[in-house]
């Protein structure tokens, strides 16, 4: 019935694996994915538990639609409470580890506690176990773990989700890899994964996903994908990418850059599309080499991409890094390039390179680094404390470095590691990082999108701008009239929306109403707009009622002084700030929340958050 | 006399095109827009020296001499 109806429960200290019924009460409420994971650990661990403690708990999930042949449905998240920030953490993913997962049989993993020593866990449909990773892939990075899981196990076809050094060192932002460059990246899941000792999953899935009503699904989903297909949006995204939001940000004056020091980049040209695209003279090809798909996916924004074997970076490493690679997203691009001032593609494509081989969130990689050259900048960090590199903005060998000292958790990547937050309070300065509840902003300067800033402000785990931006708003004038309604509404149709299994690539092609369709037909029960706009809203009360009992109060939706204060120098904000002021008491009393950001009681029932 | 056009499209292999075009002296907003021959659908925001012009505004906004003009496409990021 979409759902499989089973979780693994993973106990790692005493080393079982454990099949039990999934709560289908709480799947009928909280839907799947995101939702369901968060109701789960909001039950099942104090919210002030120390991240990398073994009794916070990692969990992923799949969506009810993951694995049925929908379109784009493929998407499964990591739900912890995050290393980074120490809110609740959902990191979302594509790939076919999802799709894998899901198709063996599972609606979600638990993983609890700590293994004394490395393991990996592998699940081929209900045969779960875990296995001794020291010796064999602790230690390795992620390619090399997929390459010796597949050959150890006899099977090309195993998708695996799992940490690099990054995340077994204690880079507070590690990500967790999959499928070589698709990544539940954000907030530390992948801290969180190697605090538990945890090397990596590997599954292996051919049971099957059972649906309520078959033939209306096949038709829905025919429907949903020929809607989708036929999307301006969606060729756009297969032929360019995220990048395509470089131009656009560059135009509007929203770019991030030299740690939102500027929000226009004089070397963007360098580092968009159009360079991604241009022949080089080196080897005769361009950066980008296609685009790719995930799981039933029919848009396929992926890119992947080769480095230039002429550039500097590639220097006695042999080809390793010249063969096609993940390429450069939209964020990755922002972080490594505008926002450290660096405008040399070959050099941002390297540094993501490595953020997927180690393990590392390229967002909070990029922007930690950027609040690094700007201590550099001025005087608080040193050549003594780097050990001689010069880290300064704009300098491609200085990214380079940074990625690969950071990557594999060395000397001054130690403090890398640490990510902006904590990096700038070490160092004397913490308003020089752009940061929200602890984590980096994403590529989007809040002056320009005054949206954006609220959100921002509001997501739940702390600075995101996929949790539900005001993208129309945003981009037709600078004012903070019309965001809150604009931001709230956007956010339970998210909160909602990466509950499914359905990627977001697909959202707006679909519709709303083919969206209900296809849960309808797949779920028992009525699923229509009333009942996924009240759900939506009670994921998203649910994970602030979890921020609130982990310690977050209102003071913690803010944003750095630079955005409130600083007015942008170009651009439609230029002479601007966020007015974030002007926009939160609004949202506060729409959500239903106290003029503290505390949901009423009256809010609770509503929504039967007790 | 001469402006400065920027259109950023999203479709297939053109991201966005820049270059210096002759207009006529009373050229609007408006004006420019269709001779630019755009779909409706790319010309959602417009953008004439950094400032937004609104739809309502545009065919009352005239060009001068050295403006930057750019285009683009309702666009959500990811």
């Amino acid at each position: 019935m979409a759902w499989q109806g089973k979780i693994l429960r993973v106990d790692l200290a005493q080393g079982t694996c454990v099949s039990e019924p999934l709560n289908m009460d709480w799947a009928a409420k909280f839907v799947g994915q995101r939702g369901l994971a968060s109701k789960y650990l909001m039950e099942e661990i104090d919210p002030k538990v120390d991240p990398l403690s073994p009794d916070n708990k990692l969990i992923f999930a799949t969506g009810p639609l993951t694995g049925t042949g929908a379109s784009t449905g493929g998407r499964w998240s990591v739900v912890t409470k995050g290393a980074l920030t120490g809110a609740i953490a959902c990191s979302n993913s594509g790939g076919f580890f999802g799709g894998e997962l899901k198709i063996a049989g599972w609606d979600m993993i638990i993983f609890e506690g700590r293994s004394p020593k490395p393991v990996y866990l592998s699940i081929q449909n209900d045969q779960a176990e875990l296995l001794d990773a020291e010796d064999f892939i602790w230690g390795k990075t992620v390619w090399e773990t997929e390459d010796l899981v597949r050959q150890r196990h006899l099977d090309n076809e195993i998708k695996l989700a799992s940490i690099g050094a990054a995340g077994e060192d204690g880079v507070m932002y590690a990500a967790i890899v999959n499928d070589r460059d698709r990544a539940a990246g954000r907030s530390g899941v992948g801290t969180v994964m190697g605090s538990k000792n945890l090397k990596t999953v590997a599954v292996r899935g051919t049971a099957g996903v059972a649906v309520d009503d078959p033939k209306r699904f096949l038709a829905a989903i025919s429907t949903a994908s020929d809607r989708l297909n036929a999307t301006a949006d969606r060729d756009r995204r297969a032929a360019i990418g995220t990048m395509a939001m470089m131009d656009v940000n560059q135009a509007w004056g929203s770019l991030p850059t030299r740690n939102c020091q500027d929000v226009q980049f004089e070397g963007e040209e360098n580092i968009n599309v159009a360079a991604m695209k241009k022949i080089r003279a080196s080897d005769g090809k361009a950066n980008l080499m296609r685009n790719k798909a995930c799981f039933a996916c029919s848009i396929g924004c992926a890119r992947v991409s080769t480095m230039d074997p002429s550039h500097f970076s590639m220097k006695g490493k042999d080809d390793k890094y010249t063969k096609p690679e993940g390429g450069l997203e939209y964020e990755s691009a922002f972080a490594l390039g505008p926002m450290c001032g660096v405008d040399d593609i070959e050099a941002a494509t390297y540094a993501s390179i490595l953020c997927n081989e180690h393990s590392m969130d390229p967002i909070s990689f990029g922007a930690t680094l950027s609040a690094a050259m700007e201590l550099f900048e001025i005087g608080a960090i040193t050549t003594e404390d780097t050990g001689g590199m010069v880290l300064e903005f704009g300098s491609a060998e200085a990214l380079c470095w940074a990625a690969e000292v950071t990557g594999t958790v060395q000397g001054f990547g130690r403090e890398l590691g640490l990510g902006s937050k904590r990096l700038c309070e070490k160092y004397g300065h913490p308003e020089l990082s752009m940061t929200v509840k602890g984590q980096e902003f994403a590529g989007y300067d809040p002056r320009a999108m005054q949206g954006m800033g609220l959100l921002y402000a509001t997501s739940n785990r702390g600075a995101c701008h996929l949790r539900g931006a005001a993208w129309t708003e945003d981009y037709t004038d600078v004012s903070p009239k019309g965001r809150a309604p604009a931001v709230k509404t956007a956010q339970d149709g998210m909160a909602f929306y990466d509950s499914t299994g359905l990627c977001m690539f697909a959202r707006g092609g679909f519709g709303d109403d083919l969206v209900a369709e296809q849960m309808d037909a797949a779920l028992p029960g009525v699923w229509d707009a009333e009942r996924i706009k009240i759900t939506g809203e009670r994921i998203w009360n649910l994970e602030r009622q979890f921020n609130l009992a982990a310690g977050f109060t209102v003071a913690d939706d803010t944003l750095p002084e630079r955005s409130l204060k600083e007015p942008a120098k170009t651009g439609v904000a230029a002479g601007k700030v966020n007015e974030l002021d002007k926009m939160l008491p609004e949202y506060y009393e729409l959500r239903g929340w106290t003029a503290d950001g505390v949901p009423t009681s009256g809010t609770l029932n509503r929504l039967g958050l007790e | 006399m001469n402006i400065n056009v920027r259109i950023i499209s999203m479709h297939g292999d053109v991201n966005s095109s820049t270059g210096e075009r002759e207009i006529s002296g009373t050229t609007s907003v408006t004006d420019l827009l269709f001779e630019l021959n755009l779909p409706p659908e790319d010309t959602y925001a417009v953008l004439l020296n950094d400032m937004p012009v609104s739809i309502e505004d545009r065919s009352s906004t005239l060009l001068s001499e050295g403006d930057n003009f750019t285009v683009f496409p309702p666009i959500k990021g990811g």
